[in-house]
Parts: structure tokens; sequence; C-alpha cells
């Protein structure tokens, strides 16, 4: 796989290739370790010049190639694998692309700073997700969020939200689904500056 | 407020593609009312196509999860019964009726009763029978029951288990089911019984029965159950809920090998898959058995439940001798 860590940010210890995880303990180090790193990646991402829907495509790639290297063994270092991938990534895409964006070298030299930021805190108090919750909430587009409430808070059926507010079943599954999207994209991007005011 | 930064547009590209897909089946698959295997089947088929649907898929279903401790913002009233379930209760306190159960527990009723039948099924097995009178009862799995038709009653005991009555209706034989301390009077009917360690469950399909105490006379004390209704009933209380048609079918989904669950408690789902199936279901932590969960599933497909388990709740199984354990964390 061309994307795969070598070279100065390969761990010593990572990936321990042959030890093959199990589906479950594969998904589960994902959403573990993985994502937490999300508002980091994308940030960086962006910043290379590059449109909001490149850049998603970009984090797309990014999970994929993760998520497939990680098949054969979990990385002992997540953050040093995942960040190594990127850059791996990022170095193909800007050979391939015909205009080279003038802040894409800058970018790559921020990587290894990135590398080196503190981990996210991974035991957050029930207290302080809650807190998080109500504040991604607050930020969700008003239909999205009056439709979660009654699903998440009140524990209504799609149905009964529906008769609730007087809309169709389906609009309110579209409001659900994209309430789902825009949730994921607040919570793991959105996590450090409500860590910081909080 | 930032909407415009936040609401992704839908002409966008392939990542936007994934993650509509992805979503869609987050709020139609988990969220929807009924889970069906289809529904697994489908997302199955979805993940195993790349790694970017199956990331894509984690990624927004574990972010939906989070929001799932929205539910402390609930009252707590509302919290332990679901709007669907909400009962209609009559009120209806037999103190009366508790008072006979005490006097009369143990009697011996079924003493050297001739010509009674015995019928049972054992664990995963379901059987019909019909009676010499046509009438047809179906038992569900792990089920007991004692059939005597001879006399000027028609009599079945239910010892144990579950199970539904197409009764044809006597005027002059009335037909009798009794079930832990209870007895459920055909009035032209079909309906299911179902006995637990102490309660009964009676389920009204068509027509209407008399619910009343077994050892008093006919009249006393015995309420009407008509169609769509469903009476749950134990040593302190009777209560009758008013039911959907859907909810009837669903409760008597048995009969076709499904199960239906509703915003039901994870540890209710776990209990019913064990009344079906040999291997059973232990789940290891309790704050994870009071999860609820809404799904349709074939009786005996214990592995469909399991990756429900795991697909939608993002819980962790596995198997041991007989058992399939569910928990949190494996331990």
């Amino acid at each position: 796989m061309a994307d795969t860590p070598k070279s100065e940010f390969d761990e010593p210890n990572a990936p321990s290739l042959g030890e093959a995880a199990g589906m479950d303990e594969l998904e589960a180090w994902f959403i573990r370790e993985v994502l937490p790193l999300e508002a980091m990646l994308i940030q960086f991402l962006r910043r290379g010049g590059r449109s909001s829907s490149d850049a998603e495509d970009l984090r797309q790639d990014l999970y994929e190639r993760v998520f497939d290297a990680a098949r054969e063994g979990i990385p002992k270092s997540t953050r040093a694998f995942v960040f190594t991938v990127a850059r791996n990534l990022l170095i193909n895409r800007v050979k391939h692309e015909q205009v080279v964006p003038f802040t894409s070298v800058e970018s790559l030299e921020e990587l290894s700073l990135a590398i080196d930021e503190p981990a996210p805190d991974r035991v957050v108090i029930a207290r302080q997700e809650l807190r998080r919750l109500q504040v991604a909430l607050d930020k969700l587009p008003e239909r999205q969020r009056r439709a979660i409430v009654l699903r998440k808070v009140e524990g209504l059926s799609i149905r009964e939200i529906a008769q609730r507010v007087g809309s169709a079943e389906r609009t309110v599954e579209e409001h659900l689904t994209e309430g789902v999207r825009t949730l994921a994209s607040i919570l793991y991007r959105d996590n450090l500056d409500v860590e910081q005011s909080g | 407020m930032s909407d415009t930064k936040l609401t992704s547009s839908p002409a966008a590209g392939r990542a936007a593609r994934t993650d509509a897909k992805a979503s869609e089946f987050i709020v139609r698959c988990y969220d929807c009312d009924v889970w069906s295997e289809a529904n697994q089947s489908e997302l199955d088929a979805w993940l195993e196509e790349s790694a970017a649907n199956r990331t894509a898929f984690l990624r927004l279903k574990s972010s939906w999860m989070r929001a799932n401790r929205l539910d402390a913002l609930r009252p707590m009233a509302q919290r332990s019964v679901p709007s669907t379930q909400r009962p209609f209760q009559y009120g209806i306190k037999l103190a009366a009726v508790v008072t006979l159960l005490a006097l009369l527990t143990g009697a011996g009723w079924v003493l050297s009763q001739p010509s009674i039948r015995t019928f049972s099924t054992k664990v995963g097995e379901q059987s019909r029978i019909q009676l010499s009178d046509g009438t047809r009862i179906e038992l569900t799995t792990d089920t007991v029951l004692r059939v005597a038709t001879e006399g000027a009653h028609r009599k079945v005991w239910l010892d144990k288990g579950e199970a539904f009555f197409d009764v044809v209706h006597d005027e002059s034989r009335p037909f009798e089911i009794h079930a832990l301390n209870y007895r459920i009077v055909d009035i032209g009917t079909e309906f299911s019984v179902r006995r637990e360690a102490d309660s009964i469950k009676v389920v009204v399909l068509k027509g209407s029965v008399r619910v009343g105490a077994a050892n008093t006379g006919h009249k006393s004390n015995a309420i009407n159950v008509t169609a769509g209704e469903v009476v749950v009933a134990d040593n302190k209380s009777v209560r009758v809920l008013r039911k959907s048609t859907s909810q009837i079918a669903d409760a008597l989904g048995w009969r076709n090998n499904v199960l239906v669950f509703r915003n039901a408690p994870l540890s209710d789902v776990a209990a019913e898959f064990n009344r079906y199936n040999n291997e059973k279901i232990v789940i290891d932590d309790q704050d994870v058995s009071k999860s609820i969960v809404s799904a349709r599933l074939q009786a005996t497909n214990v592995e469909a439940f399991a990756r429900m388990a795991r697909d939608f709740m993002g819980l962790q199984i596995w198997h041991d001798g007989d058992e399939i354990h569910i928990s949190r964390h494996r331990k």
C-alpha cells in the first residue's frame, strides 16, 4: 500500500504486522482512537487551500486507508500512524494535482507540529459530555435540532415526531439524517473549543 | 449561528454522498420503529463494499450514539414508560380477589380429573393442536398445557409458556383457560394467554373474553376484555392496555416465528429470545441491559439479535459454550 507509513514517522513498534485484529476490535479502535483526531485533521486538510468538499473527500480517503492498513494489525501509536498516512496521502495528492496550492508545502511542515500536540482527553466525565452535547445541540439548525430533541430527549419515534410537528414522516427522516451528519461534524470538530470554554 | 459551515451541501463530493447514505442507514435502521433482517442484510452488504463506507458509518453512528446521553435531560417520569406503552389503566385493584387467592392457594382443583390430556413444546419448538370441538390451539416455545373437554366446562390449564386460542364458541359449554390464579373465559374469540412466574398476559385479537379470579363465581370481579386490548394481571392488580391493531399483531408475531419489540429494554429482548433458544443471551452490564431498542426478528435467530447489538448499539459480543455474551467491553 503506497500510503502506509514508512520513513521517519514509522514508529518502531507500529504497526505490528501479522496479528490481524478482529472486526469488532478494529471498529472499537477506530471510534476510540482515530475519530477524536478529526478536529485536528480536518483543520489541517482544509488549510491546504482546498474547498470544504475536497477536504471531506481527503478525510474519507484517509479513514479508508487507515482502516484498511489497521486490518493487518492495530498500530501502537494511533496518532503517529494516522498523521503519517495523512502526510503520505497529501504528498501523493500534491504530486497529482496540476496546480499546487501555494499553502500545501507549508501545511506539510505543520504536520510534525500536529503530531506533538497533546492528545484529547479520552476520559470524559458524564457531566462534561452532557454539556458538550447541549452546546452541540445549540449549534444545530433549528429543524434538525427539534427533530433530534424529540427523538433523543423525548424518545419519540419518527411517526410520533411527524405527528407532533405536523410534518410528513419523510421530512422528519430528512431532518434526522441531516442531523446525524451535522452532529458528527460538531462533536468531532468543535471539541477543542468546548473543552477550552468549559 | 453558523449554519452555512455546518450544513453539508448536497451537491458535494464523494465523502458527502457516502455520509448521506450512512446517515440514512442510521436513521432508517437504527431509529425506525422496527428493524428488520432485510435492513441488516442491506447494511452488511454496503459496509462490505469498502472501508470508506464502513468508516463513514462508524463515525456517524458513534456520534449519534453519544447523543443518547441526552435522555438524561428527559424528566424522570417519562423515562421508564415509553409513550406508546403508557398503560390505559382502569385502576382495578381486586382486593377481594387477592384475599380469595391467598385463601385458595394450592387448593387441589385439578385432583383426579378424568381424560386430561397434556400438550407441550420444547425450547425452540411450536405446535398446533385441534380439539374435537374444532377449537384450535397454538403452543409457542417451552409451553405446557393440559386440556379437558368432556365436562360441563371445557378447560385448559396453562402450566407454563404461552398459547394462542381460536375457540369455537358454545354458550352451553364455556371454554375456560386457567393460568396462575386467573380464569379467562371465551366469549367467541381469538386470543393468547401467556403465563409468567407471577403474572399472566392476555392478548385479544378478535371478540372478547372475561378475565377474573379462578375460584370465584362467573360474573363476580371478572372484567370484559375486547379485541385490541391486552390484560396484564398479577396478584396485586389487573391492568387493561389498549393497543393498536399493529401492536396486537406484533404481540402475536410468535405465531409466525417473529418477535417484535418496540422501545423495549435490551434485558426484555434477551429474556424473550432465551425462551425460544437453547443458546442463551447473557448481558453482562447493568446499564447495557437498560438500553431501549426496537426490532423485528426471527424468534429462533439469535445470531441476528447479536448482530443487531453489535452493529447498532456498538456492543461487544462473544460466544462462550451455550451462551452469547453482550457487554460494552469484552471482559
